[in-house]
């Protein structure tokens, strides 16, 4: 946890548009069929070609990339579109700056 | 005269559940597939099963209803419920989660839970209850060494993981169910792989996600024993056996059927068989009783943990499971001999790209993206990770 060497996400400073363009990033330059234009809508299986597998090997690079801790099987199955990756971090990076 | 009754098949839209299915129905049966959201059947061979409208399909055809077996009365209304529960006269039960680690109230709400609500359905059936086919796995022996026979369920085994625990009691639900007067028949295939003759799977799960991680060197030591054990079966084999055990049930009824491959293949024959493919890691078998995952980079243990440590415990089991009972039901084991099918399973696999192509791998990924970030960026971040690989 204290490896992380970018800037850390305080209570209430999360940077929405920061994080949603690291997401964007991440979520193309994993994905097995990149597309130019991702949106929060944009689906993980049917439109970046994420196969079950790919999806654990995202959950890993969200965790290096925000410094998480274990993003569970059931989490990564929740989640299905860009969108819903932003939605999970920032809950749980506004989580964890909440805790004391 | 009544109508002749159909069959239902619950994870009609599963890869072991949509074979049975068509089964079902090219051998005159209309089959009523119960399906969670998914509504399109697709064969393992890709194909889309075509399906008919309404409650009622006609001998030969197969209807999807919408259900669910976690919810009460499988998440139909009272009347759905009724007039399913009049309509049939066979239920072949293949829902389960099979996938590795999900959280232990998941295992417990649709293999058990829903196993319960499956008896439940059949057992107040105004008609008494009808034959059930009730898809277990072999595994139900846990961490078990030696010969496992097809009559054993519970002898006090240990389990690997809460899919194992679930399914051993899902099908201690059904025995009991036995002993109060239900009809059924228990079919337990190994791990299902693709198809005899083309080595096609539907989809990459399971077993599969392991071999790559393994073969793409994601994880390049694993504690294991070469003659540890692993029992892969042609898919095309279970539906046989499960669609057989519904279609001659006055020959299966009570009996437990080890749907399982003719001899199991050692973790020796996987890394020789691997070894002859030159786009391939072959992972380094170390001694259980010397591996150390803390050892391990901080990447690789990242995907050791997520992935293979769900099957750890596979790696150093030596357990064949006895199919006498099904030898005798179906006249046959699954044809393929040991490394010839893994050649031929591996070959599909190279051919649809699943493997031989890795994308890149998180830390490259990561690497990249930071690279490429102005200076005084994130370029620390990246450079722990490049150390990690």
């Amino acid at each position: 946890m204290s490896t992380e060497q970018t800037e850390p996400a305080a209570a209430g400073t999360v940077d929405v548009e920061q994080l949603r363009e690291r997401v964007h990033r991440l979520a193309r330059a994993m994905s097995p069929q990149p597309i130019d234009e991702i949106t929060a809508d944009t689906r993980l299986v049917d439109d970046l070609g994420y196969d079950s597998l790919r999806l654990l090997e995202l959950a890993i690079a969200l965790e290096m990339e925000f410094d998480l801790s274990g993003i569970s099987a059931d989490e990564t199955v929740s989640i299905t579109t860009v969108g819903g990756i932003e939605e999970f971090l920032l809950r749980v990076l506004g989580e964890g700056a909440g805790a004391p | 005269l009544t109508a002749p009754k159909h069959v239902l098949v619950t994870g009609a839209t599963g890869v072991v559940g949509v074979e049975v299915a068509n089964r079902l129905a090219g051998a005159g049966h209309a089959v009523l597939a119960l399906v969670h959201r998914n509504q399109s059947l697709v064969l393992n061979n890709g194909k889309r099963l075509s399906t008919v409208g309404g409650p009622d399909p006609a001998g030969g055809t197969i209807a999807c209803v919408r259900g669910d077996v976690t919810k009460p009365r499988l998440g139909l209304d009272a009347a759905d419920y009724r007039r399913l529960q009049s309509s049939i006269g066979m239920i072949v039960h293949c829902a389960a989660i099979v996938d590795f680690g999900r959280a232990p109230a998941v295992y417990q709400s649709v293999n058990v839970d829903g196993t319960a609500a499956v008896l439940a359905l059949a057992q107040a059936a105004p008609d008494g209850p009808p034959p059930l086919v009730h898809v277990s796995t072999a595994y139900v022996a846990g961490e078990r060494r030696g010969t496992v026979l097809e009559e054993e369920l519970d002898v006090g085994q240990r389990f690997a993981n809460a899919y194992e625990e679930s399914k051993c009691r899902a099908e201690g639900l059904v025995r009991e169910a036995v002993a109060g007067g239900l009809p059924a028949a228990i079919v337990r295939p190994s791990i299902v792989v693709g198809a005899t003759r083309t080595g096609a799977i539907r989809d990459f799960k399971t077993i599969y996600a392991v071999l790559k991680t393994l073969t793409e060197g994601r994880v390049r030591s694993i504690p294991a024993y070469y003659g540890a054990t692993l029992d892969l079966v042609p898919v095309d084999y279970v539906a046989d056996v499960v669609a057989h055990a519904a279609l001659r049930f006055d020959d299966a009824v009570g009996k437990t059927l080890h749907a399982v491959s003719a001899a199991p293949l050692t973790l020796r024959d996987f890394s020789d068989v691997l070894a002859e493919y030159p786009p391939f890691h072959v992972p380094r078998f170390v001694p259980p009783e010397t591996f150390d995952v803390e050892r391990l980079p901080l990447l690789e243990r990242k995907y050791y943990d997520r992935i293979v440590s769900l099957y750890e415990s596979y790696f150093t089991r030596r357990v064949a499971f006895d199919n006498a009972a099904t030898l005798e039901f179906m006249g046959r084991a699954p044809a393929m001999r040991l490394r010839p099918f893994l050649r031929r399973l591996l070959d599909y696999c190279m051919r649809v790209r699943f493997l031989g192509r890795p994308l890149p791998d998180v830390g490259t990924v990561l690497a990249d993206l930071h690279s490429s970030d102005r200076p005084g960026g994130d370029g620390a971040s990246a450079d722990g990770v490049v150390a990690a690989t």
